[in-house]
C-alpha cells in the first residue's frame, strides 16, 4: 500500500493539482481553504467505515409506476390519468409505513409493483425509506413562482443529460464536480489511498468528480491490469518496461497528459486492487442474476467493501447504474422488466452488506433524470422533473415515507403540464440528508451542494444517527 | 502485370515508340524547371535505348553537369557486361572515361562489392536533340557512335518521371519522393554494385550491376509491378540474358529468346531515400537475400528530384495527417496518391465515388438462414468492419459513421434484434445523404424506421381529449435538442448567445416540443395501404425495416401546432406530411445549424476545441455554399477539412482523441488487413475491460457513446477549460481493455476462428521487409499511425524495445515479426497516437 500512495502522491498529476489548488485558492481563496482545512479536520474523527451507493437509474424511471397510488381516490385518479399503461391493482404490494402519512398526504395510501417484490421485503425490514417527489431546485419553488419565473429554475429541465449533470452535480451537462466527489475531497485523506475515494462501475459521470477527487473506474470483472508491462512482450523481456514508459510518459499536451495520468491511476489501482481481491469473498450472485448488470456492479461495489480493510478505505462513495428507463413507449413491456432487476440486485447488494457485517455503514439511494409525465402517449409517457426514490440500509430509518406525494392529476399546483411533478424536496437536500450521514457537518454542507443555504431544512430525516 | 518489359530486347520496341512523342513533351516541359546552373543541358535521368538495336543501353544518372552513366551491354563473348561512363556537361556534350570492373560475386555480396575499376576508353554522350542523344566510345580499336537513343518509355505519357535539380537542404531531403526513378546503391559504405531504377506509372524496370561468378562486371534487369495496398513495395521478377551479341558487333535487336527469368525480387522503400532489396535467386543458390538501398548522389551537387508528370503537392506526413481526419486512416498508397492529388482533387474524387452499401451483404447473408432465423445484427456487424476499412469511397463511409454518431440509432436498443436489415439501410441512408443537402438528410432521418423505432414516433398518435392521451415527446425534443439547432441560440461562430443579464437563451421551451410532438404523429411502417392494422404493425410489409415511414392522416393531429414561432393552424383532416415538411424546413432555416452541425463535425473530424473563427466558416459555408444553396454537406466538409485550422501544422492540443471503434479500423486500413472468409467475421467490440468501449451504432443512448461538450473531471484539458468528447469512454478500464484488445489483433488477427486462425489478418510484408532497420520500420509506422509525428523521446523509447529484439540465424521471421508488432503495438498504445493532432 505504501508504495501505490507514494507513486499516486509524486505523480505528476497530483502535483498539477495542488498546484492547480493553488491557482484557484487566489482567485476563491476561502473555498479552497475550507475544503483543505475540513478533509484534515474529519481525517481526525474517523474510526468506523461508511459508504454511499448510487443506483442510477439513466434515461428516467416512471416514478408513477414504482410507487404506486393505492387508496382508492388516488388509485382512480392514477388509472384515470394513465389509461393503458396504468397498472392494475393485481399487480400491486401494499406498503404499510411505520408511521402513518400525515399533513396533506393523511389517508392516502402507496404500493409497490409485484416486480419490486425484494425492496417490499426490505421495506417491511425497516431497511429502506422512500422518499416523495424529489427532484433539481434552486430555491423552494410554488407552481405561481415557476409559471411567472419569479425565482431562479434549473436550466434545461427535461433535457436527459442535462438533469442527469443536475442530478449529479447541480449544474447542466459540462459541469466539472459532482456532489459525490465534493463529499469525497472531504473525505479522501481517511482513506490510506485516495484512489478509491470515489468509484464509478459504470463509466464515467460527472456526480464522483470532486475537485481534487478522481473517480475510479472499475469493472463488473474488478480491475484490469494491462497485460503488456510485466513479462515478456514481443520476445522481449525490456518492452514491457517500454510499454509503461510510453503509456504513462506524459507527452508534450494536455490530451496526452490526462491519457498518461489515467493510464498510471489504472496501473496503480490494479496493483493493489487486484491483491485485495485475492483474498476478499466472492459474494457469487443468485441463480437466475448473472446476466443483470447493476447486480454485477453491486458484486464489485460489495467485493470492494469487504476489501476496505486491504486497500485503507474508511469513507467511498460508489456509482452503479442500469439504463433503458426512457419509455416513451411499451411502457408496460418495458419497465416491469427493469424494476425486477433492480429489486434482485438491490436485494443481492443488503443481503451481501450483512453478510459483511456492514449493513449499518452502507447507504445505498436511487437517483435518476427526472420522473414522467403522469399522462400517457398512448404506451408510454414523457419527460417530468420531480420522482420518487429509495434509500436502503441499516442506518436508513425504513418502513417511512419521506417528502411529500402530490396530488395526482393534472391541472393541479403540484405539477407543470401533463403531470409533470414539481418537486417539494430538493436533490440538494436528499444529498445533505446522505452527506451528514456520511460524517460532512452542517457548516460544511453548502461546500458540497452550494445550493443548500435556500432550502429551510437540510435533513428530510430518513437517516438515523 | 503486362507482358514483360524488355527494355534492350525488340519484342517490346513498337509499345515504346508509341509514346515517343509525348515523352519528348514532357522532358521538354522538365527542363523548364531545371535551376539555372543546369542550363546547358537538358535533364537525361533513366533510361536511353536504340529501339533498333533492343537489348543494350544507357542509364543515366545526371546531377548538374555532372554525369554518370551505366552502359549496359555485351563483351566480347557476348557475356551481359557493364561499363561506366562518368563525364560532365560542357554544352551538349559529356565526355570522359569509360571503365570496366572486377568485383565481388553477386551471390557472396552482402555489403559492398570491392569494385575494381580499370579504364578501357573514352566515351561521350552528346544531346543530338530534346530527345535524342548519341554514345560514342573508342575503346581498344573500337570506335563506334551509336546514335538516336531515346528515353524508355513504357507506361503512359504522364506517368514519365520528371526530373529536376534541387538544392538539398539537409538529410532526408529526398525522403518524401514516391517516385523511385534514379540511380541505387547500398551506399557509401557499400559501393560497387547498384540498381538503375525506372518508375512509371505501377511499373518498374531496373538494371542491376553486379559481377558474375568469376568477379567479371555483369548485369540482369528486373521488371515489377507495384503492391496495390503498399505503393512503395514492388515486386516482379529477375530476367539474365546469358548470350548477347559482343558490343562492337551490334547491328539489331538482342534475340528476345534469350532473356530468361531467373529469380524474383522485392524492393520496398521505406521512404523516397532508403529501401531494402530482396531477391531470389535459385541457379546461384540464394534463396532469399537482402541489401538495403539507398539514393545514389553524386558529391557536392544538387540532387535530382523525380517525380511523375504531376508534382507533389502535399508531403506524405501532410497527407497522412488528412487522411487520417477525413477516412478512418490511411493505407500508404492512399498517402502516396494523396500526396500527387492535393486535397481538393481528392474530395472530388471521393465525392464522385460510388456508395459501398451496406445493406447488400446483411440481405444476401440473411438469404442464407430459414426464415425464422433471419434476425440479429451479426452480418450487419460483419459489414462495418468490412466497408469501413475496405470501402472505396472512405470519405464517405467516415461521414457516415459520424453522421451516425449525431443522428443516433443504436443497436443496444429494443431495435437490435428484430430488425437485421434496418440498421444497414439506415447506414446506407447517412452515407447517401452524407454528400447532399442536410434539409434531405433530416428528412430522411425522420422518416427512417429505425429511428422512428428507436425515438419511438413509429406509430405516433395524435392526443386523445377524452383520455388525456398527448403525443409522444421524444423525438420531437432530440430532433431539436441533438440533430438540428441545440438548447441555445448560437452565434455564426458556435457562442452562445447572452440575454441581457449575461445568461444563454434557450432556442425552445417545453411548449415548442409540445407542439412538435404533435407535429409527429401519424408516421408508422411502410406498406400498400395507410391501414389501422398497418400502422399499428400488423399486416406487415416484408419490406418495412428498409422503407420510408409513411403517413397515416387518421393518425395525425389536426389541433393548431405551435412551435419556434410557426403556427400550423387546425386541419379539417390530417396532413402529416406536410406538417412535417413545414417542421422540418424551419428546423433547416434556423440560424443554428450551421453552428451546431458544423461544430459537431469539426469535432468529429479534426478538432475537440476548434476556434470560434473556424466554426465560424464552417457554419457560412453551411449557408452558404458560394452559388447560394443552404445545407450544402460537401461545402460543409470542405470547410471542416480543408480550413487553415485543420491544415496547419499539428501543435499542442489543437486536435482530438481518436475513438477507440476508429483505431481498429485504423489498424484494418494502414495494414492492409483482409478477411480470409472474405464477409469481416468480428461481431461485437464493446466490452470496456475487455475490448474497444465502443462499437459503431451501438452508443448506449441517443447522446452517443460520448457528447461533444464533454468535460473530462479533474483533467488537465477541462482544467484548461477544452472539451474532449471521446474522453468520455477513456478510463482506468478502458485503457487497459484496448491496450489488451489490441495486443491481440496485432499479434494473431481478430474474428471469428476457423482451424485455429482468426478471420481478419494483417499484411505486414511491407513492415517485415524494413524489421532489420528499426528507423526505417518507425518511420513506415509512424507515418501511417501518427502522420510521422512523433516525439523524439518517445521514438526513442520504442526504437529501443525493437532493438532489444535480436534477429537471429535461424529465427530470423519471427524475431523480425516481433519487431514489427512492437512497433505497431507500442505506437497504438501510445497517447501520441491516441490523440490525433
Amino acid at each position: 500500500m505504501a508504495t501505490i500512495v507514494k507513486n499516486i502522491n509524486q505523480s505528476r498529476r497530483e502535483f498539477l493539482r495542488t498546484a492547480g489548488k493553488l491557482s484557484v485558492a487566489g482567485a476563491a481563496a476561502p473555498f479552497a481553504v475550507n475544503l483543505a482545512g475540513i478533509g484534515a479536520a474529519a481525517a481526525q474523527s474517523a474510526t468506523d467505515y461508511r459508504a454511499l451507493v448510487c443506483v442510477f437509474l439513466y434515461g428516467a424511471n416512471d416514478h408513477n409506476n414504482t410507487v404506486i397510488p393505492f387508496d382508492t381516490t388516488s388509485y382512480a385518479a392514477y388509472t384515470a390519468a394513465r389509461s393503458v399503461i396504468a397498472r392494475p391493482l393485481s399487480a400491486l404490494l401494499p406498503l404499510t409505513p411505520s408511521v402513518p402519512l400525515t399533513g396533506t398526504n393523511a389517508g392516502r395510501q402507496f404500493s409497490l409493483p409485484t416486480e419490486l417484490g425484494g425492496l417490499k421485503t426490505i421495506w417491511d425490514a425497516g431497511k429502506l425509506a422512500i422518499l416523495a417527489n424529489v427532484g433539481p431546485l434552486i430555491v423552494p419553488t410554488t407552481k405561481i413562482q415557476y409559471n411567472n419565473l419569479s425565482v431562479p429554475l434549473p436550466p434545461k429541465l427535461f433535457s436527459h443529460n442535462d438533469q442527469q449533470s443536475i442530478w449529479q452535480a447541480s449544474a447542466p451537462e459540462g459541469a466539472r464536480e459532482g456532489w459525490g466527489g465534493r463529499i469525497g475531497d472531504l473525505m479522501a485523506s481517511q482513506n490510506a489511498s485516495s484512489i478509491f475515494t470515489c468509484n464509478s462501475i459504470t463509466g464515467s459521470a460527472v456526480f464522483l468528480a470532486g475537485r481534487s477527487t478522481v473517480a475510479y473506474q472499475v469493472s463488473t470483472s474488478g480491475s484490469t491490469p494491462i497485460s503488456g508491462i510485466t513479462g515478456s512482450l514481443f520476445g522481449s523481456t525490456s518492452a514491457s518496461a517500454s510499454l509503461r514508459s510510453v503509456i504513462t510518459s506524459g507527452g508534450a499536451n494536455l490530451f496526452t497528459q490526462d491519457l498518461s495520468d489515467t493510464a498510471q491511476r489504472s496501473i496503480d489501482a490494479n496493483v493493489s486492487l487486484s491483491a485485495a481481491f485475492a483474498t476478499a469473498p466472492d459474494l457469487p450472485l443468485p441463480a437466475g442474476q448473472t446476466g443483470n448488470s447493476l447486480a454485477a456492479q453491486l458484486r464489485i461495489v460489495a467485493r470492494m467493501i469487504a476489501s476496505r480493510t486491504a486497500i485503507g478505505a474508511k469513507r467511498q462513495v460508489f456509482l452503479v447504474s442500469i439504463g433503458g428507463w426512457d419509455t416513451h413507449n411499451n411502457q408496460l413491456a418495458t419497465q416491469p422488466g427493469l424494476h425486477a432487476q433492480v429489486s434482485a440486485a438491490l436485494s443481492y447488494f443488503y443481503d451481501a452488506t450483512v453478510s459483511l457485517g456492514v449493513s449499518n455503514n452502507v447507504t445505498t439511494f436511487t437517483g435518476s433524470d427526472f420522473g414522467r409525465t403522469l399522462t400517457s402517449n398512448s404506451d408510454g409517457c414523457d419527460h417530468g422533473w420531480g420522482s420518487h426514490h429509495f434509500v436502503m440500509g441499516g442506518a436508513v430509518k425504513g418502513q417511512q415515507f419521506y417528502g411529500t406525494f402530490p396530488i395526482m392529476g393534472v391541472n393541479n399546483n403540484d405539477e407543470v403540464g401533463s403531470g409533470r411533478l414539481l418537486p417539494t424536496t430538493s436533490v440538494d437536500q436528499y444529498a445533505a440528508t446522505l452527506a451528514r450521514w456520511f460524517g460532512v457537518s452542517d457548516t460544511d454542507m453548502r461546500l458540497v451542494l452550494p445550493n443548500i443555504v435556500n432550502f429551510n431544512s437540510s435533513n428530510v430525516g430518513f437517516m438515523s444517527g | 502485370m503486362k507482358t514483360s518489359i524488355v527494355p534492350f530486347v525488340a519484342a517490346g520496341v513498337h509499345r515504346f515508340r508509341r509514346f515517343a512523342g509525348s515523352a519528348i513533351a514532357m522532358l521538354m516541359l522538365s527542363l523548364a524547371s531545371v535551376s539555372a546552373t543546369a542550363q546547358s543541358t537538358q535533364n537525361l535521368v533513366g533510361f536511353w535505348y536504340k529501339p533498333s538495336e533492343s537489348g543494350w543501353g544507357l542509364s543515366i544518372q545526371q546531377q548538374g553537369t555532372s554525369t554518370f552513366a551505366v552502359w549496359f551491354t555485351y563483351d566480347l563473348q557476348g557475356a551481359p557486361t557493364f561499363n561506366t561512363l562518368q563525364c560532365s556537361f560542357t554544352g551538349t556534350t559529356c565526355a570522359g572515361d569509360v571503365y570496366t570492373y572486377t568485383g565481388t560475386p553477386l551471390a557472396r555480396i552482402t555489403a559492398g562489392a570491392n569494385a575494381t575499376g580499370t579504364k578501357i576508353g573514352t566515351g561521350s554522350i552528346i544531346v543530338t536533340s530534346s530527345n535524342r542523344l548519341s554514345l560514342s566510345y573508342v575503346i581498344g580499336n573500337v570506335n563506334q557512335t551509336k546514335a538516336d537513343l531515346e528515353p524508355q518509355n513504357f507506361a503512359a505519357p504522364d506517368q514519365v518521371p520528371l526530373c529536376s535539380l534541387q538544392t538539398p537542404t539537409g538529410t532526408g531531403f529526398r525522403a518524401g519522393l514516391s517516385n523511385y526513378t534514379d540511380h541505387w546503391w547500398g551506399g557509401p559504405s557499400a559501393s560497387g554494385w547498384g540498381v538503375q531504377i525506372s518508375h512509371q506509372s505501377n511499373q518498374v524496370f531496373a538494371g542491376w550491376y553486379s559481377y558474375s561468378a568469376a568477379g567479371k562486371a555483369s548485369w540482369l534487369t528486373l521488371q515489377g509491378t507495384q503492391d496495390s495496398n503498399n505503393s512503395r513495395r514492388f515486386t516482379g521478377t529477375i530476367f539474365q540474358i546469358a548470350n548477347g551479341i559482343p558490343f562492337s558487333q551490334i547491328t539489331g535487336p538482342i534475340p528476345p529468346s534469350s532473356n530468361a527469368a531467373v529469380g524474383t525480387f522485392e524492393f520496398n522503400f521505406s521512404d523516397g531515400e532508403k529501401g531494402v532489396f530482396t531477391y531470389s535467386l535459385p541457379q546461384l543458390g540464394i534463396v532469399s537475400s537482402t541489401l538495403p538501398l539507398e539514393r545514389f548522389a553524386i558529391a557536392g551537387g544538387a540532387v535530382n528530384f523525380c517525380t511523375v508528370a504531376k508534382t507533389s503537392i502535399v508531403s506524405a506526413q501532410e497527407a497522412s495527417r488528412f487522411l487520417g481526419q477525413a477516412t478512418f486512416g490511411p493505407k500508404m498508397a492512399e498517402i502516396d496518391a494523396l500526396a500527387q492529388t492535393g486535397y481538393d482533387a481528392w474530395l472530388t474524387a471521393q465525392f464522385a465515388k460510388p456508395q459501398t452499401l451496406h445493406l447488400p451483404p446483411v440481405a444476401a447473408f440473411l438469404s442464407t438462414l430459414p426464415t425464422a432465423s433471419q434476425v440479429g445484427q451479426t452480418s450487419f456487424q460483419w459489414g462495418i468492419w468490412k466497408n469501413f476499412s475496405t470501402g472505396d469511397d472512405v470519405l464517405r463511409q467516415r461521414m457516415a459513421f459520424a453522421l451516425s454518431e449525431i443522428f443516433v440509432v443504436s443497436l443496444n436498443s429494443n431495435i437490435a434484434f428484430n430488425y437485421p436489415r434496418g440498421p444497414a439501410q439506415y447506414l446506407d441512408t447517412l452515407g447517401a445523404n452524407a454528400f447532399g443537402n442536410y434539409r434531405t438528410l433530416l428528412e430522411a432521418v425522420t422518416y427512417s424506421p429505425m429511428m422512428g423505432l428507436y425515438l419511438t414516433h413509429l406509430r405516433n398518435v395524435k392526443e386523445n381529449v377524452s383520455t388525456g392521451s398527448v403525443p409522444d415527446e421524444n423525438y420531437a425534443r432530440e430532433v431539436m435538442q441533438l440533430m438540428s439547432i441545440g438548447l441555445h441560440q448560437l452565434n455564426l461562430d458556435g457562442t452562445e448567445k447572452l440575454d441581457a443579464v449575461g445568461k444563454p437563451i434557450e432556442t425552445y421551451t417545453n411548449a415548442d416540443v409540445s407542439g412538435l410532438a404533435k407535429v409527429m404523429t401519424g408516421l408508422s411502417w411502410a406498406g400498400p395501404d395507410t391501414s389501422n392494422t398497418r400502422f399499428s404493425g400488423g399486416n406487415a410489409d416484408p419490406d418495412r425495416e428498409i422503407k420510408p415511414m409513411q403517413a397515416y392522416d387518421q393518425y395525425h393531429s389536426i389541433s393548431q401546432k405551435q412551435f419556434l414561432g410557426v403556427t400550423i393552424p387546425a386541419q379539417a383532416l390530417g396532413a402529416t406530411n406536410n406538417d412535417v415538411r413545414i417542421a422540418l424546413d424551419t428546423l433547416f432555416n434556423h440560424p443554428n445549424v450551421g453552428p451546431f452541425i458544423g461544430k459537431q463535425l469539426i469535432q468529429k473530424l479534426v478538432s475537440s476545441n476548434p476556434s470560434p473563427a473556424y466554426v465560424s466558416r464552417v457554419a457560412a459555408a453551411f449557408n452558404n455554399n458560394d452559388s447560394g444553396v443552404r445545407g450544402d454537406m460537401k461545402a460543409v466538409i470542405r470547410a471542416v477539412l480543408l480550413d487553415q485550422e485543420a491544415r496547419a501544422p499539428a501543435s499542442g492540443n489543437n486536435g482530438k482523441l481518436r475513438e477507440p471503434a476508429i483505431r481498429l479500423v485504423h489498424w484494418m486500413r494502414s495494414f492492409n488487413a483482409t478477411s480470409a472468409d472474405g464477409r469481416f467475421l468480428l461481431t461485437t467490440t464493446i466490452d470496456p475491460s475487455t475490448q474497444l468501449s465502443q462499437m459503431p451504432m451501438y452508443a448506449p443512448s441517443v447522446f452517443n457513446f460520448f457528447r461533444p461538450g464533454y468535460i473530462p473531471p479533474n483533467s488537465n484539458v477541462g482544467a484548461a477549460g477544452m472539451f474532449a468528447p471521446e474522453a468520455q469512454i477513456i478510463n482506468e478500464t478502458s485503457i487497459p481493455g484496448y491496450l489488451n484488445y489490441m495486443r491481440g489483433v496485432i499479434t494473431s488477427g481478430i474474428g471469428a476462428r476457423t482451424n485455429n486462425v482468426l478471420d481478419i489478418q494483417a499484411n505486414y510484408n511491407a513492415e517485415l521487409s524494413l524489421a532489420n532497420n528499426p528507423d526505417a520500420l518507425i518511420d513506415r509506422v509512424a507515418l501511417l499511425l501518427t502522420a510521422g509525428n512523433l516525439s523524439a523521446t518517445t521514438r526513442a523509447t520504442i526504437r529501443a524495445a525493437i532493438a532489444s529484439v535480436n534477429i537471429g540465424t535461424t529465427t530470423a521471421a519471427a524475431d523480425q515479426r516481433n519487431r514489427v508488432n512492437l512497433a505497431i503495438y507500442l505506437l497504438m498504445a501510445s497517447p501520441e497516437y491516441i490523440f490525433q493532432n
